[in-house]
């Protein structure tokens, strides 16, 4: 194990206990909560893209229970949607918290290509941060700008591959057509 | 007086990283395909569920050696703008700051504990992403340092990793190499 001073261990709690007083506290047990409510929601948003065809049984549609780990949020169990179109499997799977703005992140596997939805604020049309960053003196009293105060409304988009990310509202027509692509169809 | 760095200007571009991802993405689709005119020959015997695993094994590797070069982007973006507050006397708060460390450190300064620290210290909006940023580099060094452990930290992929350099490069005003 690689030796600590004291000095480098003080710095250490000062930053930990700096960005705890400057940030409020989070309530992680909700957004856990939140994230499997809006997860839940996304899975019955894309049956009701699917319905027509999982009615006529040229599609089906099923669930698999598999776990989840982030650092805030601990380990905790997820669904994964498994859409079968003939021999193509395409899976819906859950993989957190990790863009910036964006509160969860489900990636779609296809035979032929991969695609993410994202859970982004309604106006979100690329995961750009809405504070602005500034130089400082440290001694200054300053707040950070946020470009827009607004209340966040959290909705399903699908976002495009880098280089240029962009969020695309996520529709019937949207997810057929994602459908299609990651099929080579 | 420690001695002054000559940019190669050959430090990756985020851009030209995802062009690349694409590029090679496709083509290893293309020849795990049977449209590939190797493909015959190259997957005789194989099912099809072993020619899709082999396929997700090299794109994975994939996303993993483009997060890595992402990862260096990021870093050779905030030590060339580190050297350049140096060079370039700014008068802000940073940049002195910047210039003090250099004195006593000059380019062998920690990026994680002194560069990022001193932006989150002297930037006002910048304190979440560069802490995402930090916890990201826990995937950095299990990448860089052989994968040999199990990771205690979330699961970080290329869009993940890419999103979050373009959020921080495009966001903070980092000075590049001279003209």
């Amino acid at each position: 194990m690689a030796k600590v001073t004291t000095k480098e261990f003080e710095e250490f709690v000062k930053r930990q206990k700096s960005s705890a007083v400057a940030e409020p506290p989070v309530d992680w047990d909700k957004e856990r909560r939140d994230w499997i409510a809006h997860l839940d929601s996304l899975y019955k948003k894309v049956e009701s893209f699917l319905k027509k065809y999982k009615n006529e049984g040229s599609i089906g549609i099923e669930y698999k229970e598999t776990e989840l780990f982030e650092e805030n949020l601990g380990t905790y169990p997820v669904r994964t949607m498994i859409i079968q179109i003939g021999r193509q499997v395409i899976n819906l799977t859950p993989v957190g918290t990790l863009l910036i703005g964006s509160k969860g992140r489900v990636d779609v596997d296809g035979p032929y290509g991969k695609a993410a939805l994202v859970l982004v604020d309604k106006d979100a049309v690329s995961p750009r941060p809405r504070v602005r960053v500034r130089i400082i003196d440290p001694k200054e009293k300053v707040q950070p700008e946020i470009e827009n105060e607004k209340k966040i409304e959290w909705v399903w988009k699908i976002a495009t591959w880098p280089p240029a990310i962009q969020y695309i509202d996520l529709n019937t027509e949207s997810f057929l057509q994602l459908i299609m692509e990651i099929s080579n169809a | 007086m420690p001695e002054r760095v000559t940019f190669s200007k050959q430090h990756p571009d985020i851009q030209r990283l995802a062009h690349y991802y694409d590029d090679v993405a496709e083509s290893l689709r293309l020849y795990f395909s049977p449209a590939a005119p190797s493909f015959s020959v190259r997957f005789d015997r194989y099912k099809p569920d072993q020619i899709n695993n082999e396929m997700n094994q090299r794109l994975a590797e994939l996303e993993m050696a483009t997060a890595l070069s992402i990862f260096a982007a990021v870093e050779a973006a905030f030590r060339i703008d580190y050297l350049q507050r140096c060079y370039r006397k700014e008068k802000d708060a940073m940049s002195k700051a910047f210039r003090r460390l250099h004195k006593q450190k000059g380019i062998r300064v920690s990026l994680e504990d002194e560069i990022l620290e001193t932006w989150k210290k002297h930037t006002i909006g910048s304190s979440s992403m560069i802490g995402k940023l930090r916890a990201a580099f826990n995937f950095r060094h299990w990448l860089a340092h052989g994968r040999y452990w199990y990771p205690k930290f979330p699961r970080y992929d290329y869009l993940a990793v890419y999103s979050l350099a373009e959020s921080v490069m495009n966001s903070l005003p980092l000075f590049g190499p001279e003209p």
